[in-house]
């Protein structure tokens, strides 16, 4: 392609179709908008989670059965990583200064995404776990109490949102890469 | 010189790079309605950040800047679904009155054929349709003159490819 072929493709570019600048207040009062939602968000996952931690501080107090206290500890501890690692992600995504060179900020962004592949690696793995440690629990339970068929028909319904959730966490993750990939042409 | 501060300022500057950003979101993302909001995206950026503009470049470089990486922001946040169906649908949308729909269509053609193009070659693609010559490019991308020298000779070879194989 020589200079007169790309000027002409230059100028090609610069003649698309202008389409109207939109009403600045109308797109920041979205913006804020946004922001109360993304900040109520956080508030509530906050609530659950001291919520979950109430719960297991009063069930330890109580002298909960020893089976149940484990699977609330790891319901806990459980919620707590995932929350910690989502809102670091967060925070680092809020960080990042819009006026700094494209090729540093790529090098953030390709960072991001890794720490998202792994958010979502260890999602998968969590919930596998999660589930697994849900049967035994409820294995145990049957062992001790004798079978119940409404018990059995709640147990396979979280079970089946569990998988849901495993594949929709799976999907996530095959995109984050898919990005990744994007970021490093 | 002082941040811009006054809205009617920003207002002023926006409009006058809003030509700019809507190109440069098309070149980014061609599904019509992200496209749109990307082209909103950018626009808000450029206004939250020009507060922070304290001579560290030229205002020309600094919003060339926060364009381009509101746009990569964008591409982490919403990766692309089946690419080649919108292509094909962006091209196969039949235009109207003669010469003003060839240059429609070939306009469409440079637009499809930019989002095609590897990221890396993309930004110095966009930059350099709008005419930013190496120096400035290397100041918004952070890449040596050279480097961008290379950059753009690849991506020219791949947009002609692509550009020949659609017609």
């Amino acid at each position: 392609m020589d200079n007169n072929e790309f000027e002409q493709l230059s100028s090609l570019w610069q003649s698309t179709d202008k389409k109207p600048m939109p009403k600045m207040d109308k797109v920041l009062k979205r913006h804020k908008r946004q922001d109360v939602i993304l900040r109520l968000n956080l508030c509530i996952e906050m609530l659950a989670l001291i919520a979950v931690s109430y719960l297991l501080i009063t069930s330890a107090l109580n002298g909960l059965e020893f089976i149940k206290l484990t699977w609330i500890s790891f319901v806990t501890v459980w919620a707590v990583i995932i929350f910690i690692l989502a809102s670091r992600s967060r925070l680092d995504s809020l960080k990042q200064l819009k006026s700094q060179e494209i090729s540093t900020s790529i090098e953030i962004h390709k960072k991001l995404i890794k720490n998202e592949i792994y958010r979502w690696n260890l999602n998968i793995k969590a919930t596998w776990a999660f589930i697994l440690i849900f049967i035994m629990f409820n294995i145990t339970l049957i062992y001790q109490n004798g079978f119940e068929l409404n018990n059995l028909l709640i147990e396979a319904v979280l079970i089946a949102g569990l998988l849901i959730s495993i594949f929709f966490f799976v999907i996530k993750n095959k995109k984050a890469k898919e990005i990744l990939h994007t970021l490093e042409q | 010189m002082v941040s811009i501060t006054k809205d009617t300022e920003k207002e002023a500057l926006l409009a006058k790079f809003w030509p700019q950003i809507s190109r440069a979101a098309a070149g980014y993302e061609n599904r019509p309605a992200l496209s749109d909001e990307l082209a909103q995206e950018m626009a808000l950026s450029v206004w939250r950040s020009l507060e922070g503009f304290n001579d560290q470049c030229s205002l020309n470089t600094y919003i060339y800047r926060v364009i381009h990486n509101t746009a990569i922001d964008h591409i982490r946040r919403h990766s692309k679904i089946s690419e080649d169906e919108l292509d094909e649908a962006m091209l196969c949308e039949s235009p109207t009155p003669e010469k003003s729909a060839l240059q429609a269509q070939r306009q469409k053609q440079l637009i499809v054929a930019v989002n095609q193009l590897p990221l890396s070659l993309r930004q110095v693609m966009l930059l350099k349709l709008e005419d930013l010559n190496n120096i400035e490019m290397s100041e918004v991308l952070g890449l040596s003159e050279a480097n961008i020298g290379v950059r753009l000779h690849r991506a020219k070879e791949q947009l002609s490819k692509l550009l020949a194989g659609m017609n």
